[in-house]
């Protein structure tokens, strides 16, 4: 069973006519292309206008068709066709930016409005040419779904060609678009035609759209123009690269959408091609590189672990210094002589209301980065690095306590309470700051005292 | 003519309407070469949309814009202009350098990339704004105050003779606001005019030396020696008693201050 599952991916593979190859270059390419148009798109938010544009070919198509059938053309041509879907789909759009200028509906009534329009328009004609004689072989229905195994080595040369020449386009024009994306106001006082600029962004849309009709359907083009675009957003704060990624990201989906839909005849290529588009992109939610679930989960656990090793050798700084002060209590400054003697974990864990279980795992990786060795099962003792890093923490957070009492006019009881907020977001560069700002009272106590009473 | 050739910003009869309300009406008003001038008025007084009409960013109901003698189009390279930071998406993939580089797309021109040197230059306008060190973050990192830079320092690098500003200080830290100032200042002595929309009138006489008073219609404009007084304020800002005692006190204790000096 396995070996035969196997076996036809890999005739799918490997054994391709020369056709065949075309024809998948052109659904790769294809799906480069969309990844290219869908960034643009997606950062003049207009998201959901490719799925207006994508709906509104249909009423094109079926013109085209009985335009066909009326001039006694019988087979299937996909250029007529091709060329009767781009303009309906120009239309649609051009009729979106009517009613958003020209009303004061807003945008997304004005696409739902251009959609269902342009939609019902295409359902009425389809019924007719269903009621032709050669209405029912049409193959309209690869329209709807798409149906790469319907397509001939023609159709893979058409959107090759359409989708160097948006390619192209993008490269010619990268700043220009990337300008009116980030700032159209800008652009304008820059003199730069940007209602055309606008235009000609949607148009490229529109055609990978018109293009995407065959492979994709016209259901499911919005997802390839889309997705692709979001998904790369995950890697990359460029958006030299980011268009990269997404034409990559929309290419490689196309692909295993293709070889798919090859093997399992009965699988429509459209669902294929955007179920692996939707793959990558939830890999990418979880795992990105820029805002994924996982590295964010992973930075605050590793800003807690970092938090509690500081707060745990506060505590231990605390009670030694404390043990210090009873035996000298005049002329009092830290001796780090007398700092290394063992401390019991209980004093730590009355310093703080933590589990036993938490201060066991912050004194595990304290021991693990040799800042404190175990002296038995409940005390412990600090290393060299251990203490220098002690007193570091203590003179940080008094330094805070100090400059928030002075500058900010805390109330003393408060003050604590506000350090451990704001201990989390205490960079190097802000700690340096403080050692600057207090230089004097550090000149006259290497570890300032404690500022406000200790509970 | 040659009068009105060294003239930055001449505004003749301006009237903006949005539907059938009129925002701004039958505005003139010049502001002279060399200056330093804030636009000043209550909310809704269309001081905003005074700026966008003379840019021709919002249709104008009726009104003649003179920008060095010349119309709009033709003098456009030596206007710049800073916007509302809020007016843009500040997620957008792009780094401080590549934004403030936006200011001189027009003189690499159309179908060219950027060249090393106009990277250069991005870089030396945001060291003029003291955000050298924050070229490659990424915007979105940015402090509201280092983003009002970034989009000065796009102003800068279009090395205009008139710069015209909707709001700079609007949502920035006291340290920004005075290095923006600093920034205006320098301008002014290197010979340019800036005109910015202000909302601050405790700090208009401070950091301003040209004024023009608006709600919906020209109040009073001019030197702010002539122009900053109580009156003008009062007709302005109307019933708007809160922010004009708020005022008045303020005036009072610099006067005490000034008398006991």
């Amino acid at each position: 069973m396995d070996t035969e599952f196997l076996q036809r991916f890999a005739d799918a593979l490997l054994n391709m006519s020369y056709n065949q190859k075309v024809i998948y270059l052109g659904v790769v390419v294809l799906g480069a292309a969309s990844g290219l148009a869908g960034t643009f798109l997606l950062f003049r938010k207009r998201s959901l206008l490719s799925d207006t544009v994508s709906h509104a070919t249909l009423p094109g198509i079926a013109i085209a068709f009985l335009l066909l059938h009326a001039a006694g053309r019988y087979e299937k041509q996909m250029v007529p066709l091709m060329i009767g879907a781009f303009v309906s789909a120009w239309l649609s759009m051009q009729m979106v930016r009517w009613i958003r200028k020209y009303s004061r509906i807003k945008d997304d009534a004005a696409l739902a409005v251009t959609l269902t329009a342009f939609y019902g328009l295409g359902v009425v004609l389809r019924s007719v040419i269903q009621q032709t004689p050669s209405g029912n072989s049409s193959g309209l229905e690869s329209y709807l779904f798409g149906m790469v195994a319907s397509m001939v080595i023609a159709d893979a040369y058409v959107i090759i060609g359409l989708a160097l020449v948006c390619g192209v386009l993008c490269l010619l024009c990268f700043k220009e678009f990337s300008l009116l994306c980030f700032d159209a106001r800008f652009a304008q006082t820059q003199g730069y035609p940007t209602a055309g600029l606008d235009v000609a962004i949607m148009t490229l849309a529109v055609s990978v759209a018109v293009v995407g009709l065959q492979s994709v359907g016209l259901l499911l083009i919005m997802a390839l123009l889309i997705i692709p675009a979001v998904t790369a957003r995950f890697w990359t704060n460029h958006l030299g690269r980011m268009v990269l990624i997404a034409s990559g990201i929309g290419g490689v989906s196309s692909f295993i959408g293709a070889v798919i839909s090859s093997v399992f005849p009965r699988v429509p290529a459209g669902g294929a091609v955007i179920l692996s588009a939707g793959c990558l992109f939830l890999f990418s939610l979880m795992f990105g590189r820029t805002c994924g679930w996982a590295i964010v989960v992973l930075r605050r656990i590793r800003l807690q672990q970092r938090l509690r090793e500081v707060q745990f050798l506060r505590a231990v700084f605390d009670t030694l210094e404390k043990q210090q002060q009873i035996r000298l209590l005049v002329g009092y400054e830290f001796d780090r002589s007398l700092a290394r003697t063992p401390v019991s974990i209980s004093a730590v864990v009355a310093k703080r209301d933590w589990t036993d279980k938490t201060v066991a795992q912050a004194a595990g990786r304290l021991a693990n980065k040799q800042h404190l060795v175990h002296v038995d099962a409940s005390s412990i003792q600090l290393t060299k690095a251990g203490l220098e890093r002690a007193i570091d923490c203590a003179r940080n957070h008094r330094l805070a306590e100090l400059y928030l009492l002075n500058y900010a006019d805390v109330a003393p009881q408060n003050v604590h309470q506000y350090v451990e907020e704001i201990e989390e977001v205490t960079t190097p560069e802000i700690a340096a700051d403080l050692r600057s700002l207090f230089h004097d009272e550090l000149a006259a106590h290497e570890i300032p005292l404690e500022p406000h009473e200790v509970r | 003519m040659s009068e009105d050739s060294n003239l930055p910003l001449k505004v003749s009869d301006l009237t903006v309407a949005y539907g059938r309300k009129p925002v701004v009406w039958e505005a003139s008003v010049e502001f002279p070469s060399k200056s330093l001038a804030a636009i000043v008025g209550p909310n809704g007084a269309g001081k905003s949309t005074f700026l966008k009409a003379v840019l021709d960013l919002v249709p104008r109901t009726s009104g003649r814009i003179e920008y060095f003698g010349k119309s709009y189009a033709t003098a456009r390279s030596r206007v710049a202009y800073v916007p509302q930071r809020e007016t843009v998406d500040w997620d957008y993939p792009i780094n401080a350098r590549d934004v403030v580089a936006m200011g001189l797309y027009r003189k690499i021109g159309w179908c060219r990339w950027i060249s090393r040197a106009h990277k250069q230059k991005s870089l030396d306008a945001l060291t003029r704004v003291g955000m050298e060190e924050f070229a490659e973050r990424q915007i979105s990192e940015l402090s509201g105050g280092q983003q009002q830079r970034v989009f000065l320092a796009r102003a800068l690098v279009q090395d205009a003779d008139l710069y015209l500003m909707d709001e700079p200080f609007a949502g920035v830290d006291a340290t920004t606001e005075k290095a923006i100032v600093e920034i205006l200042q320098a301008l002014k002595r290197s010979g340019k005019t800036v005109v910015c929309v202000h909302h601050d009138l405790l700090t208009v006489s401070d950091y301003f030396d040209h004024l023009l008073l608006l709600n919906m219609r020209v109040v009073a404009s001019g030197p702010i020696a002539e122009v900053f007084n109580v009156e003008n304020l009062k007709s302005t800002y109307g019933g708007r008693l809160s922010l004009l005692s708020k005022f008045t006190d303020a005036l009072a204790n610099k006067d005490e201050i000034e008398a006991g000096g």
